[in-house]
């Protein structure tokens, strides 16, 4: 109640309060929707232009990448129309090899794919930049990453020599003429894989129909539990696994930024407590011959303690919804048009798989947390005003 | 005159004074604790992936990064490692001659990396004894192969075994040979654990029929940050038709490119964190103002010009912040040296997920100079910045409204 009535009677003060409280928790608040858009982003990419939501080998094929670790494309495609919430899959044969030309030879992993099924599922199409897509009629032909064609002097028309193990663990070569360049917002992995039509792929590996790696992308991220649930039942003999456990770099990045953002929460924190602190303090001391008077008329200890407490957890209560709701009216309109970090980090962040505009979400499960440690830190803060206030002594500070 | 009235200030009211200049220092206090944190973040995870083979600096004959194969190659001298060696910033040299060949263990085939490397350098160089996880390290002239865990579990290769080296060699001659596998390496990044075969240098080039050539020399500097004057010594050193010096942001563009875009989110973080502290240095300048406005409000209507006022009110809030500045500056430097120290350490999942890469999951601060003094001056300009509020709040007084409140 006293409390209450200080802050009126103190307007600019408690307004000098509300306001860092607002900062503090629109700034955490809105830091943390950054470094999740960028986590999501970075997923985002992963998973439409990459490994897809689930993927199925031969349980040994991941760790020896032998051609006789196979299945068929017939099973595939009688089956997978069927599952729940599919939206387009493809079906790869893989081989380890090398590849060769004038000018030197590279390990490569080669890539047999149906081309049109591939552009569905992760939108290989659009990301040859030099040359053009497979075409229907003509054999032998190899898309090469950018990277790995500016490293072997390689352009659209030029012949390379793959060699490689077919099943029987024969070493067999073919010459393939490259068709295009791509460029995948992954570079490292554009270096190491190249690609070309299945068929001839396994008509050099002596596997007709052969399918070493089945790529699903589903309607959405949420799928993604019934979709394996049921593809693991229908093909016990396979392993089945999404894309986290697929793509483990990525649950690297994901980790990296969990830990900055962490730091630099915990650094925020602290400015708002350095905040708090330094104006509850000033507050204190203005208010010498105001609460020496109140102790002189009876007022015991614990009640001006708690009623600078009180004060502060008031300031922190109005500031705090009202810093989130500015977020959050910031992280909507911010979500909507991207943050263009290009300008600042130059055109080669997507490069590694980011892209250069950021989307910030703000998870709801977070909000609750921002309150709390907010919240937290305010009253944290108020402790140590509200004992120095405790060691005045009544009669000097009437003076 | 003026002057000594704001000291006097100052002095007067040494709580209120004490309590603006720790906000000024808490500012640079944090603004350093956070840029610290990031660059050591960095520079960590540098060290970490430099180590894992690549070193900080490498020199190729020239043209060698774009076209990697025998024919650009360099013949090896003892005064060209001598001159490297006397470079100032360059502390070890090891050599090296890669290629790439497939490689066989009875019916499997796979493709590898060869590296012909000089045993004891190379240690002290990439400290590629550690990463041995089983038989022998190599000397300069033992006949066994080190190889990749991955790559051997893929052949099914154990050590004492016997395996074939397939490749191409010198002038596009056929490399071929016997080799006995002499120990195993454990390498964090799985692209290099499933890849990378290492044998003596000598035994590597009779191999691939490039007697005294190399591919590589991996310069190791004195320290990380004298790894850019060490490039600089060594492209000056030798002639750059012949060699070309590469540092490894050339090298592994993809890990600088991560770096540059964290470099870009952490701007945004950090102009929301300067907004934040210059919020609480703004927020005692306010109290101060509404503790002493009768105070103003009398010298004003005693006849002290407005003008004169402003002066004493910016001398004292430029004096604030410059010791505050100062005091910041003095605090970060134990609180930074500390945290490189005793780094923070993150447990969990996220441990877990950086040991599968070979990091471990310790972020130390990066304690730089230039670091402290950037942040100092950046408080220090948003500081004087600030000051200007009470000036303008001076000028605009009304003493008898003041005098009331």
């Amino acid at each position: 109640m006293l409390s209450w009535r200080n802050l009126w009677r103190h307007r600019a003060r408690s307004l000098a309060i509300i306001s860092s409280v607002v900062l503090g928790t629109w700034a955490g608040a809105f830091i943390m929707s950054i470094y999740y858009g960028m986590a999501e982003g970075r997923v985002k990419i992963a998973i439409e232009q990459e490994v897809s939501h689930l993927q199925a080998h031969h349980p040994n094929f991941r760790d020896e990448f032998e051609a006789k670790y196979h299945f068929t494309d017939g099973r595939m495609d009688s089956l997978l129309p069927k599952m729940p919430g599919l939206k387009a899959y493809s079906l790869r044969s893989q081989a380890q090899g090398m590849l060769a030309n004038a000018s030197g030879s590279n390990g490569v992993q080669i890539n047999g794919i149906d081309p049109e099924r591939e552009d569905a599922t992760r939108g290989f199409r659009s990301m040859v930049k030099d040359g053009g897509y497979f075409d229907p009629v003509k054999r032998n032909q190899i898309l090469v990453g950018k990277k790995l064609a500016e490293k072997m002097n390689l352009s659209p028309g030029a012949k390379v020599v793959l060699t490689f193990q077919d099943t029987s663990q024969e070493i067999v070569s073919g010459a393939f003429r490259v068709l295009g360049l791509y460029e995948s917002p992954n570079a490292p992995l554009d270096e190491r894989n190249v690609y070309l039509r299945r068929e001839d792929l396994n008509a050099l590996l002596g596997t007709p129909g052969g399918v070493m790696e089945a790529a699903v992308l589903l309607s959405g991220e949420e799928k993604v539990a019934e979709s394996l649930a049921w593809w693991k039942a229908s093909c016990p003999d396979l392993q089945i696994e999404d894309w986290r456990s697929i793509s483990p770099e990525v649950a690297l990045v994901m980790s990296s930024i969990d830990v900055s953002s962490m730091i630099i929460f915990v650094i925020i924190l602290i400015a708002l407590a350095f905040g708090i602190v330094n104006t509850m303090l000033m507050a204190v001391l203005e208010r010498t011959r105001e609460i020496g008077m109140l102790m002189a008329i009876g007022m015991n200890r614990l009640r001006i303690f708690g009623m600078i407490v009180f004060e502060t957890l008031l300031l922190a209560l109005v500031g705090c919804p009202i810093g989130l709701a500015i977020a959050w009216i910031t992280v909507e309109w911010l979500g909507k048009t991207g943050m263009d970090l290009s300008n600042i980090a130059g055109n080669v962040m997507k490069d590694f798989g980011y892209s250069a505009v950021i989307y910030p979400v703000l998870p709801i499960g977070k909000i609750g947390q921002i309150i709390l440690l907010t919240a937290g830190t305010a009253l944290l803060a108020s402790v140590f005003p509200a004992w120095k206030a405790l060691r005045l002594r009544p009669a000097e500070a009437i003076r | 005159m003026l002057l000594t009235l704001a000291w006097r200030n100052i002095w007067r009211n040494r709580s209120r004074s004490l309590i603006t200049m720790t906000s000024v220092a808490s500012a640079v206090l944090l603004a350093t604790l956070t840029v610290s944190l990031q660059k050591g973040v960095f520079d960590n995870l540098i060290a970490n992936v430099v180590s894992f083979y690549t070193g900080y600096v490498q020199v190729h004959r020239t043209g060698y990064w774009k076209e990697q194969n025998l024919e650009n190659t360099f013949p090896l001298s003892d005064s060209l490692v001598t001159k490297v060696l006397e470079t100032p910033g360059v502390r070890h040299c090891t050599p090296r001659i890669e290629a790439f060949a497939l490689f066989s263990s009875g019916e499997k085939t796979k493709g590898c990396m060869v590296s012909g490397i000089a045993p004891e350098s190379e240690n002290l160089v990439t400290r590629l004894k550690s990463k041995l996880v089983a038989g022998e390290y190599l000397t300069d002239s033992s006949r066994q192969l080190l190889v990749g865990e991955g790559l051997a579990k893929r052949l099914g290769a154990s050590v004492g075994d016997t395996l074939v080296l397939l490749g191409q060699g010198y002038f596009g001659s056929t490399a071929a040979g016997k080799f006995e596998l002499g120990g195993l390496l454990h390498f964090g990044s799985p692209e290099l654990n499933d890849r990378l075969v290492f044998m003596p240098l000598a035994r590597a080039q009779e191999w691939l029929d490039a007697p005294g050539m190399a591919t590589t020399l991996v310069i190791s500097p004195e320290n990380p940050s004298k790894s850019t004057l060490a490039a600089i010594g060594l492209r000056h050193l030798l002639p750059q038709d012949e060699f070309e010096v590469m540092r490894w942001e050339e090298m592994m563009p993809d890990i600088e490119e991560h770096i540059r875009t964290d470099t870009a989110s952490s701007k945004i973080v950090l102009g929301v964190l300067y907004l934040l502290i210059s919020f609480g240095i703004f927020a005692t300048l306010l109290m101060m103002l509404i503790e002493r406005r009768r105070e103003f409000g009398m010298l004003v209507a005693l006849g002290m010009k407005k003008a004169q006022l402003a002066k004493v009110v910016l001398a004292e809030s430029v004096m604030l912040t410059l010791t505050g500045c100062f005091a910041g500056l003095l605090f970060s430097l134990p609180v930074v040296w500390w945290l490189r120290e005793h780094p923070i350490r993150i447990g969990g999942e996220t441990a877990k997920i950086y040991e599968k890469f070979g990091f471990e999951a310790v972020f130390p601060a990066a304690f730089e100079t230039s670091v402290f003094l950037e942040q100092a001056f950046v408080v220090l300009a948003v500081g004087l910045v600030l000051a200007i509020y009470p000036v303008m709040n001076v000028m605009r007084l009304k003493p008898v409204e003041a005098m009331r409140a």
